[in-house]
């Protein structure tokens, strides 16, 4: 009877710890989501490496949208879809999906050989 | 962990006795246990050598607390920080970005005329105060040797009305303006020499007083001098940088 009033005893407390570890890691940790922050530096990247090859200064002075889309093509991974306009103030967004996550980068061209450009090249960015 | 081996007062290792005595009950963990327990207080002295089923929920409650301890080290993943840090340093590049394009924009005074400097730098700072949450402050200083003035426009962006005191060394008169947001005004000072002038604009606004200093050569034929301060914040993330850019000419 007493080794029964021990077992139960036991039994008790291991249920104690048992239940409280199931509480206290049930809840899974939420792993952050980097994917939208490194599409949008990708895509900040790319812009800025165009930049310094000497080409987005002229697809902006001459608003060249498939130009520019055309060389993104090429610089930017094969899942990544995008969208480009070169605009001021307000862009078009009608080419951008409405169901996805997506993320946007401003590269902002104030002057280009001389001339004011005061232009934005804004891109949208998301995976397939 | 170890445990410290107890002799009673004869000097007989209760450890070993108990370890004997246990080997002898049933197979079960809490008859064992319980043996082992009762054995050694008994062996050791203690007037209560029955271990009590408190003692079971004491230690499930020791456990229980170290588990929850040990709940933090889940928060590895939690790493909120770095998040913040990778939407800071795409922020910090368009600031460079924008920073570059002012300076880009008042070397164009080397073909343009000093108002459509101005003009150029009004439509970019709305440009760039419309489509992002920023706030741009410049002063654009420029010479030309032919007349002994020269002029500095001073832009406010930063969304909110500023009180301007601009001066400059050997030169007058000084200046007192109010400036609300998203203008600019335009002052003309007269120089006494062709040196390096040092310009001293000083601002308030609902924040405290600030003060910058710069120096635009004045000795030469044509010459600018731009200082720029440029803040910008999303999502969460916030910088700033002040910058001056001089040509002479």
């Amino acid at each position: 009877m007493r080794g029964f009033i021990y077992t139960l005893e036991v039994l008790i407390a291991i249920s104690l710890i048992a239940v409280s570890s199931s509480l206290l890691f049930s809840r899974v940790p939420e792993k952050p989501d980097f994917v939208p922050a490194l599409l949008k530096e990708r895509a900040f990247e790319v812009l800025d490496n165009l930049y310094n090859s000497g080409v987005l200064g002229i697809y902006a002075a001459n608003n060249s949208e498939p130009s520019l889309e055309q060389s993104l093509l090429s610089l930017l991974p094969p899942n990544y879809l995008f969208e480009t306009e070169i605009c001021a103030e307000s862009c078009d967004t009608l080419n951008v999906p409405g169901n996805r996550s997506v993320v946007s980068a401003d590269y902002y061209i104030g002057s280009y050989r001389g001339s004011y450009v005061g232009k934005r090249v804004k891109i949208w960015a998301w995976t397939e | 962990m170890g445990v410290d081996r107890v002799s009673n007062n004869m000097g007989y290792d209760a450890f070993e006795e108990c370890g004997v005595l246990a080997s002898t009950c049933p197979a079960r963990f809490a008859c064992i246990a319980s043996h082992i327990i009762r054995c050694f207080c008994s062996r050791v002295g203690t007037t209560s050598p029955r271990p009590h089923g408190q003692m079971f929920i004491i230690s499930a409650m020791i456990v229980i607390m170290a588990l929850y301890s040990l709940t933090g080290l889940l928060s590895i993943y939690s790493t909120g920080q770095e998040k913040a840090r990778e939407e800071g340093v795409i922020i910090e590049k368009m600031l460079s970005v924008v920073v570059r394009e002012y300076k880009s924009i008042a070397g164009l005074a080397v073909t343009k005329d000093n108002a459509t400097i101005i003009q150029y730098l009004t439509n970019f700072s709305a440009l760039v105060r419309n489509t992002r949450d920023a706030r741009v402050l410049y002063v654009f200083a420029y010479s030309n040797t032919s007349a002994q003035k020269f002029s500095v426009t001073t832009g406010n962006y930063v969304k909110d009305r500023i009180n301007v005191s601009l001066n400059a060394s050997d030169s007058t008169p000084n200046y007192s303006l109010l400036l609300e947001d998203k203008t600019n005004a335009t002052v003309e000072f007269t120089r006494t020499s062709n040196v390096m002038i040092n310009i001293t604009m000083t601002y308030v606004d609902s924040s405290g007083s600030h003060g910058e200093t710069f120096a635009l050569n004045a000795s030469s034929q044509n010459s600018l001098a731009l200082f720029i301060d440029v803040a910008l914040e999303e999502d969460g993330a916030f910088v700033r940088s002040k910058d001056i850019y001089n040509r002479s000419w």
